[in-house]
């Protein structure tokens, strides 16, 4: 078996932390090219519907063309800078769960929105963002050209966790040595374990259990119980 | 399966990043991917091109409907990547034949054209069940997996990046010169132009299938993790071993370790397994309970609405005065701005005093300026108030007044280190010495919290009296 | 500490920062009220990071990431103010980023203005060179357009069709601007094609219309807005050089640092030739066009020129602290 050069190297993952200055790490999920390109044809789609809305304007003869032509140039330069400075990221980003944030995790600001939307045209050519699309592809991160100048990045909106399920037995204390990455498997396991196959569910417990002396079913009921301690808000043994 | 030699983090997630995640995969593994994509391509297009003779429009349908022939060892490959064995140089010929598996024909026929080709790839490749169990668990798998979203985004990343090559020779290649065609690069398919145009696209093909297959992949690997529960394996085996029966559990472990779990184990090479296990799964009533229902709803943005719908109330003639008052709108807002601007351009005017007079060193000049006698007395009086920490303070606020009229430039804010850095190299060894004391004592006070004694705070001011009484000399 | 006190300690924290999160979030913001919001966020921080270490319960975690996160995007959530933004843009930083870079910026003048001073010269002696640019038809146009037989010479138009060339001018003008600083990313090269071609152009056309007489109306017509419109061409052109320069030659910093730094400066300019474009467009549409003596209107032009200079070379000379 040949083994990989880099055997011990971080594992490739879209994840990408950053330190925030009050020394705490923010995890942020860079987006690639697929949910990107279906972004940009949604705001595009958009954006012809603004311009549908423009037509009625075009009754008002040179008035009209005038006020039409100023609502196109500032649709065709500013419409994704107005949003992701205001939102965040542009109707089409927002409906895939994207967002648009500086490389430091801080929300887009004027300055570096302007710059990766004017960058654009450098992205779109020769056609069809075929540059941008290259350029993001060999990127480590996924950028284009204007994210690499303005130092930003698309990431995939963080959702809210749902957590805590009703604890409903009093459940058993698991064993202390537990870290904390343990016990956040733990309460996946009893939150998954009904989407799993029953064989699976016992042979996925007995990694933990059996060192301990528990096989079979008794395993994931056990986990079960751990993950009921745990998810009270008692740690230290008390009754909730 | 050895879960811990996954060289991806590997976790239920949404499918849009589940692809991403393939992106990123196919990014890592780009050159390998793409020369074996080469290496059962090439071969294939010389044959087609010598049976499709002259017929470039032919030769490019064929060669796009094998697809799925490349695309298999690209697979092959990353499955075993994925677990940190790169195949051996012996291992590729039958890697290579992977793409011609009888059991891959429903993808070179009815299949071809299925949107979730990326997916069906890996189950027929890697679990291969017999037809009915095959569709149970593609249904299972391809739930809210995007994967008609991957090929359809992915066949336009192709054409993007064609009709970029295309674009791209075409403008650079200067007038005077045979330039491409772009219409018969469409269109004439006995053109030259398109064998240069068909050629683009095998080469942008080339370049997306590592991120086709991987997205695909990755799509699974996803589906799985969240089926099977593989991320939560893995956080198991990494927990710590009860601490009594540490080495117990370690003979526990190792067999776990080692051989790996029989049903899963075996899921590509046995195919007898997987059936079974897939079965199994299959047969469980709680199956596939949770259910991700991602719905596009149209965007509706009333504020932009309200303002058109404004302006449309106005009837078709605009009464004559309305565009006047615009323009002259227009120019008095250009008007005020520029007043504005003039006000702001007069407050930000250049400094009347010349800017020389207002630099120097901060330290030295302004209220610490005095004579050597009042900075004595002064450090007299700190002394005696028994604060030899200010005392030391004023001591080298001196000195640095001494050096800056010694000639050596001081730029404001330069630290003591800077300071006596540039002393030694200026200045003769008899001033830099004890100057370098006094800037450690006022570092070690400043800094450390480490105030001096009033003694060594004596014994440095009369070092500086002497020094200052020799330069003061010259 | 265990984790119930710990709860029990800091939950009245989280409850008054989640009520001011919420008012944040929704642009309810009442400064009194705000001022303790980036201490509390980074109390939570704090909070945070030791519900990591000491290994508590993750819904605990996850609940104090979540509410981390998003304080940390409303905390460095950016204020817009364009206002006072514009105004500090055009009184201070953009001449200041003028003189900077002086270099690039000569470079992008020289690209525009000698070819546009060559082929004016060679279309004044050759009526036929302007035909290399542009076909008959559009040579016709423009012929027509400063025709001074027409009924009003200098292209007295009705206030309705002045604001429609208002919006195309700038439609059109930014949009050239836009592209080529957008062009400097490559290697400066997209600038250079974008500023020698304008030249050419703008100077084919003038020197052909002096040829065959239409001067009479076009020197007029383009007097009032070329000192503002030229000069904001070659500035963004010489924005997009300054990106090419970070390429070409990055100094001690890697290429994309350098490109970063330089795009600071680049987008300054930029933001600065677009508002005088949207000037120059204003002058345009509802000066050039006008029926003032032709005096008046090299009047204006040499004082838009002089005024131009004195900006650049006076304005934004002031202290930092003011």
């Amino acid at each position: 078996m040949n083994r990989h050069p880099r055997e011990h190297a971080e594992p490739i993952d879209t994840l990408r932390l950053r330190e925030t200055p009050e020394g705490i790490d923010l995890g942020l999920r860079v987006a690639g090219p697929v949910p990107r390109a279906l972004a940009l044809a949604l705001d595009f789609l958009i954006r012809g519907g603004l311009y549908l809305l423009l037509l009625p304007l075009l009754a008002l003869a040179d008035l009209g063309i005038g006020l039409a032509l100023l609502a196109i140039f500032a649709i065709e330069w500013f419409y994704p800078v107005v949003f992701e400075v205001w939102r965040g990221a542009t109707p089409g980003k927002r409906a895939l769960g994207l967002r648009v944030v500086h490389e430091d995790a801080t929300p887009v600001g004027l300055p570096a929105s302007t710059l990766r939307n004017l960058l654009r045209t450098v992205d779109f050519l020769p056609a069809g963002y075929a540059l941008g699309l290259a350029v993001s592809l060999a990127d480590r991160d996924f950028r284009r050209i204007g994210d690499l100048a303005a130092a930003t990045l698309v990431v995939h909106d963080e959702r809210p966790a749902t957590r805590r399920g009703p604890a409903s037995t009093a459940g058993q204390r698991p064993p202390p040595e537990f870290d904390a990455a343990t016990r956040a498997a733990i309460l996946a396991f009893a939150e998954r374990a009904p989407a799993l196959a029953d064989a699976r569910r016992i042979e996925l417990a007995e990694v933990l259990t059996a060192p301990r002396g528990v096989r079979g079913t008794a395993a994931p009921a056990l986990i079960a119980d751990w993950a009921a301690w745990i998810d009270r808000v008692t740690p230290d043994g008390r009754a909730a | 399966m050895r879960l811990e030699r996954l060289t991806a983090r590997l976790r239920p997630c949404p499918a849009w990043q589940a692809i991403d995640l393939g992106f990123a995969l196919a990014r890592a593994w780009f050159p390998a991917l793409w020369a074996l994509w080469w290496c059962t391509a090439l071969p294939l297009t010389l044959m087609v091109l010598a049976l499709a003779w002259l017929h470039s429009d032919l030769w490019l349908l064929a060669l796009w409907w094998c697809k799925p022939i490349y695309e298999a060892p690209l697979l092959l490959w990353a499955s075993r990547a994925l677990f940190d064995e790169r195949p051996r140089r012996g291992a590729l010929p039958g890697m290579l034949g992977a793409g011609l598996r009888p059991r891959l024909l429903p993808l070179l026929l009815w299949r071809r054209l299925s949107p979730r080709r990326a997916l069906v790839l890996p189950l027929l490749l890697l679990e291969g069940l017999p037809g009915r169990a095959h569709r149970a668990r593609l249904r299972t798998l391809a739930e809210g997996s995007a994967s008609g979203w991957l090929t359809l985004v992915c066949y336009h990343l192709e054409a993007i990046l064609w009709g970029g090559m295309l674009l791209g020779l075409y403008l650079l290649i200067p007038e005077g010169l045979a330039g491409i065609d772009l219409v018969a690069a469409l269109d004439d398919s006995a053109s030259p132009a398109y064998w240069i145009s068909s050629a683009c696209y095998l080469l942008a093909c080339s370049l997306i299938a590592p991120f086709y297959v991987c997205a695909g992949f990755a799509l699974y690997l996803t589906r799985r993790t969240e089926l099977e529960g593989w991320d939560i394996e893995l956080a198991f085996r990494r927990a710590p071993p009860p601490p009594a029966a540490v080495l117990p559990a370690l003979a526990l472990l190792a067999p776990l370790l080692l051989a790996p779990p029989p049903a899963e184990a075996e899921t590509w090479p046995d195919p007898e397994a997987a059936r079974a296990r897939i079965a199994e799964v299959l047969d469980s009533p709680e199956f596939g309970t949770t259910r991700e229902v991602e719905l596009w709803l149209p965007v509706t943005d009333p504020a932009q609405r309200g303002t058109e719908d404004a302006e449309d109330s106005w009837a078709a003639t605009p009464p004559p005065w309305l565009a006047g008052t615009i323009q002259w709108g227009l120019v008095t807002l250009a008007a005020i701005a520029l007043l504005v601007l003039v006000r702001a351009l007069w407050r930000e005017r250049a400094p009347r005093l010349p800017r020389s007079t207002r630099t120097g060193h901060e330290a030295a000049s302004g209220p610490h300026a005095t004579s050597p006698l009042d900075h004595e007395s002064e450090i007299r009086r700190l002394l005696d108030a028994d604060d030899p920490g200010a005392a030391i303070g004023a001591l080298y606020r001196a000195s640095l007044e001494r050096l800056d009229r010694l000639g050596l430039s001081l730029p404001p804010g330069a630290t003591e280190g800077s300071c006596v850095q540039r002393a030694s190299a200026r200045l003769p060894r008899r001033i830099r010495v004890p100057f370098a004391a006094i800037a450690a004592a006022r570092r070690h006070a400043a800094y450390g919290d480490r105030a001096p004694s009033a003694a060594h705070v004596e014994r440095l001011l009369s070092h500086w009296r002497r020094w200052r009484g020799r330069t003061g000399a010259h | 500490m265990r984790q119930q006190r710990f709860e029990h300690q800091h939950t009245a924290d989280w409850t008054r920062y989640r009520a001011l999160l919420e008012q944040l979030e929704q642009r309810r913001r009442r400064g009194a009220e705000l001022a303790e919001f980036p201490g509390l966020h980074r109390r939570l921080c704090a909070h945070y990071a030791l519900a990591q270490t000491r290994g508590y319960t993750p819904g605990l975690i996850a609940e104090l990431e979540q509410l981390v996160r998003r304080g940390h995007a409303q905390l460095h959530h950016p204020r817009l103010r364009l206002g006072p933004r514009a105004l500090r843009l055009m009184a201070r930083d953009f001449p200041r980023a003028l003189r900077r870079h002086a270099a690039p910026l000569w470079l992008a003048a020289a690209l525009l203005f000698v070819p546009m001073a060559a082929m004016a010269l060679g279309a004044y002696h050759d009526p036929g060179l302007i035909l290399t640019l542009i076909d008959a038809e559009q040579l016709a146009e423009l012929e027509a357009l400063y025709d001074p037989t027409r009924d009003h010479p200098g292209q007295v138009r009705p206030a309705d069709s002045d604001l429609a060339m208002f919006s195309f001018y700038v439609r059109n003008n930014v949009g050239i601007g836009f592209r080529s600083f957008a062009g400097g990313v490559l290697f400066g090269i997209g600038s250079v094609v974008i500023l020698v071609f304008n030249g050419l152009f703008i100077g084919a056309a003038a020197g052909h219309l002096s040829a065959i007489g239409h001067g009479i109306t076009f020197w007029p017509f383009v007097s009032g807005h070329a000192p503002f419109e030229l000069s904001a061409i070659a500035i963004c052109g010489g924005a997009g050089l300054l990106l090419g320069k970070a390429l070409f030659a990055p100094g001690r910093l890697p290429r994309l640092a350098a490109l970063r730094v330089n795009a600071r400066d680049a987008l300054v300019l930029v933001a600065g030739a677009a508002l005088m474009l949207l000037g120059a467009a204003l002058i345009e549409a509802f000066w050039s066009a006008g029926a003032a003596p032709v005096a008046v209107k090299y009047a204006v032009g040499a004082a838009g020129w002089t005024l131009l200079a004195l900006y650049i070379a006076l304005a934004g000379r002031g202290d930092d602290a003011s």
